[in-house]
């Protein structure tokens, strides 16, 4: 819109995508189906709040998860949670691991499995 | 059933009434269900008058049977063969109200659309190429035939068959066209708001979008792409000239208001996308440093979906993990090497007993060679001096 139509009184097209027959339509038709398109607008807004509703309780599942797993850190525990759920827009999937961060259980079994690697070398080298 | 009585001219109808059956039988069951069931309905004075339709079209034995087996048909107690079946396909739509006949054409829609998103459907689409990708379709559906059921050619006249077909394709341009401005829209959206967030977070990122339409993943690139404004100019909306002018007038109005809730619909839609994403953004960044995580967040875009993956791994753990492969290794070359030098000791050994038993028996042969010489030469010897003797 350029700024010389911006002047004066503007003919407002409320529903610029109607087809081209709409104008044809008596005015009880055209009443009807602007009436359809209100409800329908009415209907779109619903569906936005009850969405808004949905990502309201997302958010707060996942602070909740996120307490949990602050408490965890807390207790120096080892975890691994796994959160899922929906939101207004679609979904969320959300996996934390944490706790011990020396991991001395998988390094005693490495260290267990290099000591028995090392007596079945020195087993072999005295059998030949 | 005399009708269907024997004789080398009916074996010749029975053959082709078998090939030409085929063609009922091909033909949609809704349609079929649809077209019997407003067989069933008609009056009994539209019975009559369709019956004198049927008998001038088909012969009066062909009539005459219509007229003796229609009650036995209705009440399921004969069943009706696939060449009255065809017939009368091709004769109840001409005795049927218009919203009745319409019907008829709305039952090809699911075939045709079926075609459609089978030319539509694309791979994984590289965003610099999806404008031409969505040309690419519009140019087909443009110019495809799209081959209606047999029964739809011969009941319904080429006017209002080119009338139906000049609709959907309007319809099918449209949509295509929406759904490249929706697409183009989610992809702005994702490069202007999307993008900046996740940057704001030290973690890994993966991100997804699949077009609805084409039902393909398209490859994001890092920088927004250039894509154009509009696929196609205008469409026009087609010309109504037939008697079903106002369903379609309908269908188009119904096209447009479903329209409208989409657009009305997107807003919002974006504004939900992005609290989502915050609220995910919010959380992974309260998950203290030294923890892993893994979240994925589908998010409905307006013409596709996006699907954002972040995911942290703890350094110490990746080293940790590094240095478990690392021993791993190790220890499957120390093996290796091992077994090499076991069995290279087994063969070499047995190599040198098979050497020294050949040169054990090779010796002993020769041994035993020279032992038997030197016992003849004695016997020689021997002999030699005892006849001197004597």
């Amino acid at each position: 819109m350029n700024n010389e139509e911006q002047k004066g009184l503007q003919k407002v097209e409320f529903y610029p995508n109607l087809p081209a027959g709409f104008d044809e339509l008596s005015d009880h038709e055209k009443l009807e189906i602007v009436k359809r398109i209100q409800e329908q607008d009415l209907e779109v807004r619903k569906e936005v709040m009850k969405k808004i509703g949905k990502s309201k309780v997302a958010e707060n599942d996942l602070y909740t998860a996120i307490g949990v797993i602050q408490q965890l850190d807390q207790e120096k525990k080892i975890y691994s949670q796994h959160h899922k759920g929906e939101t207004g827009s679609g979904t969320y999937d959300l996996t934390v691991r944490g706790g011990d961060t020396k991991f001395i259980v998988p390094i005693l079994v490495v260290i267990g499995v290099i000591i028995l690697a090392v007596i079945l070398l020195i087993a072999l080298l005295k059998a030949n | 059933m005399r009708y269907y009585q024997g004789g080398r001219y009916y074996y010749r109808r029975r053959r082709k009434r078998r090939r030409r059956s085929h063609n009922y039988n091909a033909t949609p069951s809704n349609t079929r269900q649809y077209v019997k069931k407003c067989f069933f309905s008609l009056s009994a004075w539209q019975l009559v008058a369709f019956a004198d339709y049927y008998g001038n079209k088909y012969g009066d034995n062909a009539r005459r049977y219509l007229q003796r087996t229609y009650e036995k048909w209705k009440s399921g107690e004969t069943g009706m063969s696939g060449e009255t079946g065809r017939r009368i396909l091709e004769c109840v739509p001409r005795f049927l109200g218009r919203e009745e006949q319409f019907q008829l054409l709305q039952f090809c829609i699911p075939s045709i659309l079926s075609k459609w998103k089978t030319l539509a459907k694309a791979r994984t689409q590289n965003i610099e190429e999806l404008h031409a990708t969505f040309s690419k379709i519009a140019k087909l559906i443009k110019e495809s035939d799209y081959e209606l059921e047999w029964f739809v050619t011969n009941v319904f006249s080429q006017e209002e068959i080119d009338e139906f077909m000049s609709v959907l394709r309007y319809t099918m341009l449209d949509t295509l066209n929406r759904s490249y401005y929706s697409v183009r829209e989610d992809i702005s959206f994702l490069y202007s708001n999307v993008i900046g967030k996740l940057s704001e977070i030290d973690a890994s990122v993966t991100l997804e979008y699949s077009a609805n339409l084409l039902d393909c993943r398209l490859q994001l690139t890092n920088t927004a792409p250039m894509l154009e404004d509009n696929l196609m100019q205008d469409i026009k909306p087609p010309d109504m000239v037939t008697k079903f002018d106002k369903e379609y007038r309908r269908i188009l109005l119904d096209y447009s208001i479903d329209c409208i809730k989409h657009d009305t619909h997107d807003p919002g839609r974006k504004h939900v996308g992005l609290y989502d994403l915050n609220s995910l953004l919010n959380t992974v960044k309260n998950i203290q440093d030294h923890n892993e995580y893994s979240a994925r967040l589908a998010i409905e875009g307006s013409g596709g979906d996006f699907s954002i993956r972040i995911e942290k791994k703890s350094k110490s753990k990746i080293a940790f993990e590094i240095f478990k492969r690392a021993v791993a290794l190790a220890l499957v070359l120390l093996v290796a090497v091992l077994v090499c030098i076991f069995f290279t000791t087994i063969v070499l050994a047995l190599w040198w007993l098979f050497i020294a038993g050949l040169f054990w028996l090779f010796s002993q042969l020769v041994g035993e060679i020279r032992d038997l010489s030197k016992e003849m030469k004695e016997y020689e010897q021997r002999r030699t001096k005892r006849f001197a003797e004597s």
